[in-house]
C-alpha cells in the first residue's frame, strides 16, 4: 500500500527496472518500437501510397523486406507509417481517457454525493457497451475514419480511470497524512491537488499502459471492419484486411506482418502493466481494462 | 438477502435506461443525419424529408426518446431497409448460431485457462509459471481477426485438419430439424451423428480464436486466486490433518479460488460479443455478429441501434446475474453487504 502511494514517477521507473528483467526487457522493446516507428518513416526511402503495379504481390526481398501488396506499395514503408497511425492514435485515446477520468474521478472521489451518483451511474451506463460497439455507434454517428473511433474508445476509456481514480480518492482521504493536513488547515483544494493527486500519477500511468494495448487493438479491429482508416491511409488493422483476399492463397506478408506488429506492440504493453502493477501493488486489486 | 438483490436490480434498471439514452444521444445527436442514413445517399431531398417526418426526427428530443423507448418496450427495434426483415426477426434467426459459437468459446476458455493456471501453481516450476504467463500476455496481445486468418492458413488451408471458412456446416450437408436451433443438439436429437460431429468441429476453430482473449484473463485471475488460497490457513489445516498435498489442492484450494470467478462473467460477455462480432466476419458464420458488420458497411442504421442496446442489455443482465450468483454461493459476501 505504502509502495504505490509514495514513489515519484523516476524513481519508480528505476526501481521497476532493477527488480525485474522482464520488465526491462518489455520497456526496451517499446522504447524501440517507437524509436522505429518515429524514425523510420524518415529513413526508409520507399513512400507508404506509391502505386507500382510492375511489382504487385511480390515477397519478402531486398527491395522490399517485407514485400508489396496488391497494388505494388512497398509493405515495410507502410507498416511503419500504419504502426505510427495504429500507436499514435492509441496513445491519444490512452490520454484523452486519461484526462476526462481524472477531472471525473477527482470530482467524484473528492466531492461525493450527488455528484458522485450521477458520474457512477454515468460510467456504468457507457461501460456496459463493449468498446467496440461504443465506437460502431460514432462511426455510424459521424464518418468511418480514425477520428470516429478515436472519440468513440476514449469515451469507453475514461470510465476506466474514473473508477479507479475515485477509489483512490477515497482511499487516501482516509489516510492519517491526509487528516493532519486537513487538522492544519488545508483547503480541501490544497488536499487534493498538492497531496493527493501526486499519489494517483502511477495509477494513471498504469492504467495508460493498460488502455493503450486494448485501444490499440480495437482501433485495429474497427479498421479491419472497414470503420476506421480510410484507403489509401496505412493503418494496421486495414492493413490486414487488405491481405485478407491474398492470405489463404500464399501471399501472407501483406496481412502478416501488420497482424505480427500489433501482437508484439501489444504484448509488451501487456507484460508492462501487468509487471509494474506486482511491483506497486502485491494484493492485485486493481481494475484493469479488458 | 431480498433487499440487496432488490437493490441491485435497480442498479441494473438505471444503467440498461442510462445506457439506452446514451447510445439514443450518440446515434442521433452526433453530426450526421439518421433519415439519410436509412434512405441511403442516393434518395432525394422529399424522400428524405418524408423519412425525417416517418421517423419522428422533427418532433422535439425528449418525444423523440420516449417514442424510441415505447417501441423498445413492446420488442420493436425497427426495420431493416437493406435486408427488407424487421430487426427483432434478423436477430432471433441469427442468434442461435451465435449462442452455440458463444457457449464453444466459453467452455474451451474455462477448461484451458483453470487446468492451465491450476496446473502451473500445483507443480511450483518456474519454467511452467513462466510460460503461462508468455502465452497469456501473447493471448492478451493478439488481434482476434487476425489470428483467425494465421489459423484457418495452417490449420485448415495447410494441414487440413479444420475445415474452411465454410459456416456452422459442410455445404454436402443439410442442417438438423430446428428444435433449438444449435446444430450440435438438433443433430444429437435427430439421432444424425455425422451431422453433430461435421457442427461440431466446425465449431472449434472459431470457438478457440474467440477463447484466447478471455483465456488471457481468466488464466491470469485464476492463478493469482490460487497462489493467494494455498497461502490461506484453511489449506494449511488441511494439511496438517494429513491430506496429500494433491487432496488438499484440489479438494480445497482449487474449490474455493473457483468462487471469485464469477465475479469477471460480465467481462466474459462483452469479450464473446467482440469477438463474435470480429471472428463471425472471417469464418463465414451466420450469427449476430457477421449481421452487425454487414449492417454497417451497407450503413443499416435500425440494425446497428438495435444491435448495440442489446449488446448493453446482455451485459447488465449477465452482470446482475452473476451478482446475484456470487451472494447466493458466498455467505461472506451477504454479511458483508450490511
Amino acid at each position: 500500500m505504502t509502495v504505490a502511494t509514495v514513489a515519484a514517477p523516476r524513481r519508480l521507473l528505476r526501481r521497476l527496472s532493477s527488480k525485474d528483467s522482464v520488465l526491462t526487457a518489455a520497456l526496451v522493446g517499446v522504447a524501440l518500437l517507437v524509436l522505429i516507428v518515429v524514425f523510420g518513416p524518415m529513413i526508409w526511402h520507399l513512400q507508404p501510397n506509391a502505386v507500382d503495379l510492375s511489382a504487385q504481390l511480390t515477397g519478402p526481398s531486398g527491395a522490399h523486406p517485407l514485400g508489396t501488396d496488391g497494388l505494388g506499395r512497398d509493405m515495410l514503408a507502410r507498416v511503419l507509417v500504419g504502426a505510427r497511425t495504429s500507436l499514435g492514435a492509441g496513445l491519444i485515446i490512452a490520454l484523452a481517457g486519461a484526462v476526462l477520468g481524472c477531472i471525473t474521478g477527482l470530482l467524484a472521489g473528492a466531492l461525493g454525493g450527488w455528484v458522485d451518483t450521477a458520474l457512477t451511474w454515468l460510467t456504468n451506463s457507457i461501460l456496459c457497451f463493449p468498446s467496440i460497439m461504443l465506437a460502431m455507434a460514432v462511426v455510424m454517428a459521424m464518418q468511418p475514419g480514425v477520428t470516429a473511433v478515436v472519440i468513440g474508445l476514449s469515451i469507453h476509456s475514461f470510465p476506466w480511470y474514473m473508477r479507479t481514480l475515485r477509489g483512490e480518492v477515497l482511499r487516501i482521504s482516509s489516510l492519517d497524512f491526509v487528516k493532519s493536513t486537513n487538522a492544519i488547515g488545508a483547503t480541501r483544494r490544497r488536499i487534493l491537488f498538492v497531496h493527493i493527486f501526486p499519489h494517483l500519477i502511477s495509477t494513471i500511468l498504469l492504467q495508460m499502459a493498460a488502455v493503450f494495448g486494448a485501444s490499440v487493438l480495437a482501433l485495429a479491429a474497427l479498421g479491419f471492419l472497414g470503420m476506421g482508416a480510410q484507403p489509401p491511409t496505412a493503418e494496421l488493422g486495414a492493413m490486414i484486411t487488405d491481405g485478407q483476399q491474398y492470405f489463404l492463397t500464399g501471399q501472407w506478408w501483406i496481412s502478416g506482418f501488420p497482424g505480427l506488429v500489433l501482437l508484439i506492440a501489444v504484448s509488451l504493453t501487456t507484460v508492462i502493466a501487468d509487471r509494474a502493477r506486482d511491483l506497486l501493488d502485491p494484493r492485485g486489486k486493481f481494475v484493469v481494462a479488458e | 438477502m431480498t433487499t440487496l438483490i432488490l437493490r441491485r436490480l435497480g442498479v441494473a434498471l438505471a444503467t440498461v435506461f442510462g445506457a439506452s439514452m446514451f447510445s439514443f444521444l450518440v446515434l442521433r445527436k452526433l453530426p450526421g443525419d439518421p433519415a439519410r442514413l436509412v434512405g441511403g445517399e442516393l434518395a432525394d431531398e422529399t424522400t428524405i424529408a418524408n423519412l425525417r417526418a416517418a421517423m419522428g426526427l422533427n418532433k422535439p428530443l425528449p418525444a423523440q426518446y420516449w417514442d424510441y423507448l415505447t417501441h423498445l418496450v413492446r420488442g420493436d427495434l425497427g426495420f431493416s431497409y437493406s435486408m427488407g426483415q424487421p430487426v427483432a426477426t434478423l436477430v432471433r434467426t441469427r442468434l442461435p448460431a451465435s449462442i452455440e459459437l458463444g457457449i464453444t468459446a466459453v467452455l474451451i476458455a474455462v477448461i484451458w485457462a483453470t487446468s492451465y493456471a491450476a496446473f502451473a501453481v500445483y507443480r511450483r516450476r518456474r519454467g511452467v509459471d513462466t510460460s503461462l504467463r508468455v502465452t497469456s500476455s501473447i493471448a492478451m496481445g493478439s488481434p482476434s481477426f487476425w489470428l483467425a486468418l494465421v489459423l484457418i492458413l495452417v490449420l485448415s488451408v495447410k494441414l487440413g485438419i479444420f475445415p474452411g471458412p465454410e459456416g456452422r456446416l459442410s455445404p454436402s450437408l443439410s442442417p438438423p430439424p430446428t428444435r433449438t436451433g444449435l446444430y450440435t443438439l438438433d443433430a444429437l436429437l435427430a439421432g444424425q451423428f455425422s451431422t453433430f460431429f461435421n457442427a461440431l468441429w466446425h465449431l472449434i476453430l472459431p470457438g478457440f480464436t474467440i477463447a484466447v482473449g478471455p483465456f488471457a484473463f481468466i488464466s491470469r485471475l485464476f492463478r493469482s486466486q490460487l497462489r493467494n488460497s494455498v497461502r490461506e490457513p484453511f489449506a494449511l489445516v488441511a494439511r496438517s490433518r494429513g491430506l496429500t498435498r494433491r487432496k488438499v489442492f484440489l479438494r480445497h484450494v482449487v474449490p474455493n479460488s473457483l468462487l471469485p470467478l464469477v465475479a469477471v462473467t460480465s467481462m466474459l460477455v462483452a469479450e464473446l460479443m467482440t469477438g463474435s462480432v470480429l471472428v463471425e466476419k472471417v469464418f463465414a458464420w451466420p450469427g449476430v455478429g457477421s449481421l452487425t458488420v454487414d449492417a454497417i458497411l451497407q450503413k443499416d442504421f435500425s440494425v446497428v441501434q438495435g444491435v448495440i442496446l442489446l449488446s448493453a442489455v446482455l451485459y447488465v443482465t449477465a452482470s446482475f446475474l452473476a451478482d446475484i450468483a456470487y451472494v447466493v454461493i458466498d455467505p461472506r459476501v451477504r454479511v458483508g453487504a450490511h
